[in-house]
């Protein structure tokens, strides 16, 4: 495809940044050798990253308080985690200036170019490879065919995981399992010394191009061989011992979407307290489905209340679908307020937790100005963030995110289409 | 054997060659050629372009020197340098350079250089469908992508391996391996599921409860609109399940007993449909229905009532409304009072409290009354918003089906689903006897056909030896034959064997040569008769080359697979797939759209190589491959239009005009388009790198784009204008632009235009199509081009026989290698052109056939 990428790279020139463009793919690993790992870890103030985005968005009339500043009246929706007020700060009018439409609700993470790597990912980039599990991709509800959250560098979507038994079998695998795995991973090793073995003798017969080639073998087959290590590593010690019982069926029918994302909050709070991973994304995935809320069957599905055209009783039956994503929300910030990471300290205090959306009006399919909500991770948080969309000095979406990396130690001077710190 | 061992001399003596030459002086002509008009910018200090030329000597064994040289080769011959605004040489000073640089190019380039090639992605998967006989096996999501190089995703540069690949191959190794090797399942005990309406799912406005049970009112096709299904249920393992159903249904039509439609579907609900039973549900008080049926591993029940009166995706919903609303005209006037109805229950019962309303008048809404009509077509103008709100008036009175509960129990019989049945199939048929009657002769020879699959030629003794202690060790640890085997086949894809092909320099043996054929034709390895011919050492005979060549492509599956693999890369078609045209242009475009542009392009690439056609028809056939919507909307012909098939299919067409051939396929307009407007600049490069084998150089680093067209109101001419003005960007776009506007007839759907589009009612200003060859010769439009292009096939002849080897070899070709294209290419055009021909003639060449 030479002549398009022609003009995508001259588009680009300005703004490449110092990272490799190797092919990074799965769930399971970044692309990236640790002498490419620019990030500050150690002195960062946060050391996890949360992303939750919910596919209708919010009515932001709900969402967004009046006032700016501290001393906000609090807005219906935020009533549900006004516990934690001083642990998070609302941000209104920020958006990445995409497209328009369900296809464009992609750009929460990416920036207005679909399929460029995500925030998540820049993260699991760098501090991935120090758990067992480098990223986690979810989703609470059934998963619509179109959207994605997370994109590697090389724009490859992760798949979501829907059904918490299987990430609760990935975190906390059954001694069965665990004994599989090990003898997977015992018996792979064998398998990578007899593929190098080979490898080795190859090296008489070929050619300089080849052993170019082969040094790219030999060093996948050995950072392969030390991620087993630390697999097994993994295996044998650091399986937490944990008592959380999952229902006997898989809450992946689309109305059980509100206990699917308890659990998997559920599953999130333990999985970043294990160190079990850093950086994870959960996808609300609501659409169709009509909730029964307190025992009351709703009267039309979320996606119809989502289209209210201002009409007043659908827009409060809208607000009070969100309101229980809000409550899960709360419910899991009180759960990283309550677990301590190993200096004793709650989690959330070094635990990011960005709480937003791609969709800004569903009711109109419009993408701009997201509601977006940060937690944790050691801000001055109480705030309402205002941005008057229509300055010519606004903040783009992007500028909070460069301050979110900044904040897990991670040098960005830029994130897609912005370059302009945000101060929280 | 006697050309083998010839050609292994050439080899040699080539190598030997290299190794000599190093340092040469720039003789005294040339050198002065290089001093006066050069190296005032490319000297060290300037560096202009990180290129020196101002030395006295080169290392031409040096691949910088070569690709220095051929720079300045490509630039001079094509009077890109000196720059316009400096001094120029005379013809004659170019051809003393250019003479000498033709042959020193051609003295120190050799032929070959691909690196060790890796499979790609869709030759990976392809390979282990075969090797394993999985024919419906798929790779991982998160499986990477290729990088492509050159426009090829076959290029050996390009396809590294890192810790991703690595990871991704070990995944799918487990993957397969657990497939043909399954591990123990643990036994399943019966268990009972308790089903209350509750634990029923409601869909978009697809069921509700009322009265304690789940009510169904809908029968339209679409299960999320229309079905409920249990939410917590999930057959755990492949059996036969008790089902027992409580049903009922209030005010069912009088002459229509409902029906209620129990089916199976997997409980992602991405797979079919399966129906297990119906039932009539007689009115009067709940009825219990018991049923045993088969349900496979991950598949939840589905409940439908496929006869309701009301089905709101059809269009006989309108006529529908006009029954209920003559039935009761209140309906019509209260909706009529709301205006806009919100969607769901709460929109309904906005409707039934205007009904109950004293003063609603209901006066004009008489049967058979224009006003019932209208109403009934607002009603039906968004099927969908206002099917999600009338089906309420259903749930609440009927006629519904009511589901008050559904019990399940099992498995009480395990059996076999499809796959399973298809898993034991292949297992078996892969394994053979190893498993089933063990022996170490039954493994050695099962390692030993195994292996020679999987790396393409014969396993050797040691490699088979090395995986027999592999199983081997595996029992002496106390594990079964099955695991050892498993462990076998996890090794044997991560082997460098299996995963590469070609390795080394000179020539390719005789396996490496069918591996190069197999995957060049089909993205596969080669089957048993081409490593027949390669065991007998016979393949690189021209003969039988040709012969098998044309075996294979008579497979008219594979045929179009080449066609689709080579072509959507060579023009970039591939790209059509992330393309959405602007509504503007074309009102729904479907996937069927462009699956028919696609198809053109495939289809006319068949039809050329099949019937060995002259190569220029890729250019101006006299035929055309479109079905009747594209062929009217897109292309006007008026044959299409008075087609009363739908069918995809072959119309003769003249030659000449503005339609038929690569530069006016919708398929290509569309690609090199980004589906709003039309850029001439990214045209301009495609026609030149694709069409006349002329690629313009790589555009100079940090160069903005040009501002986008805000107003409209600059013409693309006038926008590019800049290009011209600035010497450094007219060096090349004078060649590109030019050629860019002689495809602007074409909008960004490849639809003939005269006019630009405006946003007003009027006419956008005229399209400009003329233009310039890079060599001056001045074009009126596409039909200038495509009869310039015909008149002298060499031009496009070379650049398709380039694309060819560059994709079969998965290198970039050097000077040489072109050279000796140009030379079977004028054969070519001297014997007719045609294009099987040439394809068989470049399989036969010492450039085909080399590492």
């Amino acid at each position: 495809m030479p002549a398009i990428n022609r003009r995508s790279f001259l588009g680009a020139a300005g703004v490449t940044v110092a990272l490799p463009m190797l092919e990074s793919v799965s769930s399971a690993s970044p692309e990236i050798a640790p002498n490419e790992l620019t990030a500050n870890i150690a002195d960062a103030p946060a050391k996890r990253l949360v992303c939750v985005g919910s596919n209708l968005g919010f009515y932001r009339k709900a969402f967004y308080p009046e006032q700016t500043g501290k001393d906000y009246v609090t807005p219906e929706l935020l009533t549900h985690v006004d516990q934690h007020r001083s642990d998070y700060t609302v941000f209104s009018g920020l958006d990445h200036r995409a497209g328009n439409g369900h296809g464009n609700w992609d750009n929460f993470l990416c920036g207005p170019k679909i399929k460029s790597i995500s925030l998540d990912q820049i993260v699991a980039e760098q501090v991935g490879h120090l758990t067992r599990i480098p990223s986690m991709q979810l989703c609470a509800g059934g998963i619509p065919n179109q959207q994605k959250v997370s994109y590697t560098r090389r724009g490859v979507p992760l798949p979501m995981t829907q059904r918490p038994s299987v990430v609760y079998k990935k975190m906390f695998s059954s001694k069965e399992n665990r004994a599989r795995t090990d003898y997977l991973l015992r018996s792979g090793q064998s398998s990578l010394d007899t593929v190098l073995e080979e490898a080795k003798s190859l090296q008489k017969t070929v050619s300089a191009a080849d052993r170019k080639k082969l040094g790219e073998y030999f060093s996948s087959v050995r950072e392969v061989e030390k991620r087993m290590t630390r697999q097994l590593a993994h295996l044998a010690d650091d399986v937490p011992e944990i008592e959380y019982q999952l229902p006997q069926y898989d809450p992946i029918a689309p109305t059980l979407m509100i206990e699917a994302q308890e659990i998997m909050y559920d599953l999130l709070a333990i999985a970043l307290q294990t160190d079990s991973t850093r950086v994870a994304t959960m996808f609300l995935a609501g659409l169709g489905q009509v909730f029964t809320l307190d025992g009351v069957t709703l009267r039309a599905g979320y996606h119809a209340l989502s289209h209210h055209g201002g009409d007043a009783e659908m827009i409060r039956d809208l607000v009070k679908v969100e309101s229980e994503h809000l409550k899960c929300l709360n419910q899991f910030l009180t759960q990283l307020k309550t677990k301590t990471d190993a200096d004793g300290q709650p989690l959330l205090d070094s635990t990011i937790v960005l709480f937003g959306t791609g969709m800004g009006d569903s009711s109109v399919h419009s993408n701009a100005d997201t509601p977006t909500l940060v937690a944790g991770g050691g801000f001055d948080h109480g705030k309402h963030i205002a941005t008057d969309r229509k300055a010519k000095d606004a903040h783009l979406l992007g500028d909070l995110y460069i301050t979110l990396l900044n904040q897990l130690g991670i040098e960005a001077d830029s994130f897609a289409n912005a370059n302009r710190k945000m101060d929280i | 054997m006697n050309t083998r061992l010839y050609l292994k001399v050439v080899a040699v003596a080539l190598f030997s060659c290299a190794i000599t030459t190093g340092a040469e002086k720039v003789p005294g002509p040339q050198y002065q050629f290089v001093q006066t008009y050069c190296t005032d910018c490319h000297d060290a200090d300037t560096n202009e372009g990180e290129l020196n030329l101002d030395h006295g000597q080169f290392d031409w064994n040096s691949g910088k020197t070569l690709k220095h040289w051929e720079d300045v080769y490509t630039m001079v011959s094509r009077g890109m340098m000196p720059p316009e605004d400096s001094d120029q040489p005379t013809a004659a000073e170019r051809a003393i350079l250019l003479s000498w640089l033709d042959q020193q190019l051609f003295k120190h380039n050799h032929i070959g250089g691909t690196p060790m090639r890796r499979l790609n992605k869709r030759e990976y998967l392809n390979t282990v469908r075969t090797l394993f006989g999985m024919s419906n096996f798929e790779l991982p999501g998160s499986f990477p992508q290729d990088t492509e190089s050159h426009g090829f995703d076959t290029m050996g540069e390009a396809l590294v391996i890192s810790p991703s690949h690595f990871e991704a191959y070990a995944e799918t190794a487990t993957n397969i391996a657990d497939y043909i090797l399954p591990p123990a399942q643990a036994e399943q005990k019966p268990k009972s599921w308790t089903v209350t309406p509750q634990d029923m799912a409601i869909s978009y406005s697809s069921a509700y409860i009322i009265d304690g049970a789940m009510r169904l009112a809908s029968g339209g096709a679409t299960a999320t609109r229309n079905a409920s299904w249990p939410t917590k249920f999930e057959a755990p393992a492949s059996g036969t399940y008790k089902i027992t159903l409580t049903l009922s249904t209030k005010n069912p039509p009088e002459d229509e007993l409902p029906q209620f439609a129990l089916a199976a579907q997997a409980s992602e609900r991405n797979g079919k449909e399966r129906l297990l039973k119906k039932f009539d549900v007689q009115s009067g008080n709940a009825q219990t229905f018991e049923i045993e049926a088969d349900l496979f591993q991950g598949e939840n029940l589905l409940f439908r009532y496929p006869n309701a009166p009301l089905d709101y995706e059809q269009a006989s919903y309108k006529d529908f409304l006009i029954k209920e609303l003559t039935k009761n005209p209140k309906i019509a006037a209260a909706w009529k009072k709301v205006g806009d109805v919100p969607r769901g229950g709460n929109g309904w019962a906005r409707v039934k409290k205007q009904m109950e309303n004293p003063d609603l008048d209901i006066s004009e809404f008489t049967p058979g009354s224009e006003q019932i009509k209208k109403v009934a077509a607002s009603i039906f103008k968004d099927k969908v918003k206002s099917g999600e709100t009338i089906v309420y008036k259903y749930f609440e009175e009927g006629p519904n089906i009511g589901i008050h509960q559904v019990k399940i129990d099992g498995p009480f019989q395990l059996i076999e689903d499809q796959n399973s049945v298809r898993q034991k199939h292949t297992s078996k048929k892969f394994l053979g006897k190893v498993v089933s009657e063990p022996s170490d002769q039954s493994l050695e020879e099962f390692l030993t056909r195994y292996l020679t699959s999987a790396f393409r030629r014969p396993a050797s003794k040691p490699e088979v030896a090395i995986y027999t202690a592999l199983v081997n060790q595996q029992l002496a640890s106390g594990y079964r034959l099955e695991d050892g085997l498993h462990l076998a086949i996890r090794t044997s894809l991560l082997s460098p064997s299996f995963l590469y092909r070609e390795r080394g320099r000179g020539e390719l043996d005789q396996y490496e040569l069918a591996a190069r054929l197999s995957y060049f034709l089909t993205s596969n390895a080669p089957d048993a008769q081409l490593l027949a011919h390669a065991a007998s050492g016979d393949l690189s005979d021209k003969d039988i080359l040709r012969t098998e060549v044309l075996r294979i492509l008579k497979n008219s599956a594979i045929k179009k697979q080449f066609a689709s693999d080579f072509t959507s890369q060579w023009l970039d078609t591939n790209l059509l797939d992330n393309l959405m045209p602007d509504p503007a242009l074309f009102k729904k475009f479907s996937d069927k759209h462009r699956a028919t542009m696609k198809a053109e392009v495939e289809s006319t690439f068949q039809e050329i190589l099949e019937k060995n056609l002259p190569v220029t028809d890729f250019i101006d056939p006299d035929f055309i491959y479109t079905d009747k919507i594209i062929g009217k909307e897109i292309y006007e012909l008026a044959i299409a239009a008075k087609t009363k098939s739908s069918k995809f299919q072959r119309y003769d067409i003249p030659r000449g005009t503005k339609n038929g051939g690569v530069l006016s396929m919708a398929a290509v307009m569309m690609a090199t388009a980004n589906g709003v407007d039309t850029q001439p600049v990214l045209r301009g490069v495609w026609v030149m790198e694709n069409i006349l084998g002329t690629p313009p150089p790589a555009p100079p680093k940090a160069v903005p784009a040009l501002p986008p067209e805000v107003d409209g109101s600059a013409g693309p001419r006038e926008r590019l204008a800049a290009h011209t003005t600035d010497a450094s960007c007219a060096r090349c776009h004078r060649e590109i632009d030019p050629l860019g506007f002689v495809l602007e007839n074409y909008d960004a759907i490849g639809r003939w235009r005269t006019n630009y589009a405006s946003k007003g009612k009027k006419k956008g200003p005229a399209v400009d199509a003329a233009g310039t060859l890079p060599g001056g010769t001045k074009l009126e439009d596409v039909t200038d081009l495509k009869k310039w292009l015909v008149e002298h096939p060499e031009y496009f002849t070379n650049c398709i026989a380039n694309k060819l080897l560059t994709y079969a070899t998965g290198r970039p070709l050097n000077f040489r290698e072109r050279k000796v294209i140009e030379a079977i290419a004028a054969k070519n055009i001297q014997q007719g052109n045609h294009f099987q021909d040439l394809l068989l003639d470049l399989i036969d060449s010492e450039i085909f056939k080399a590492k």
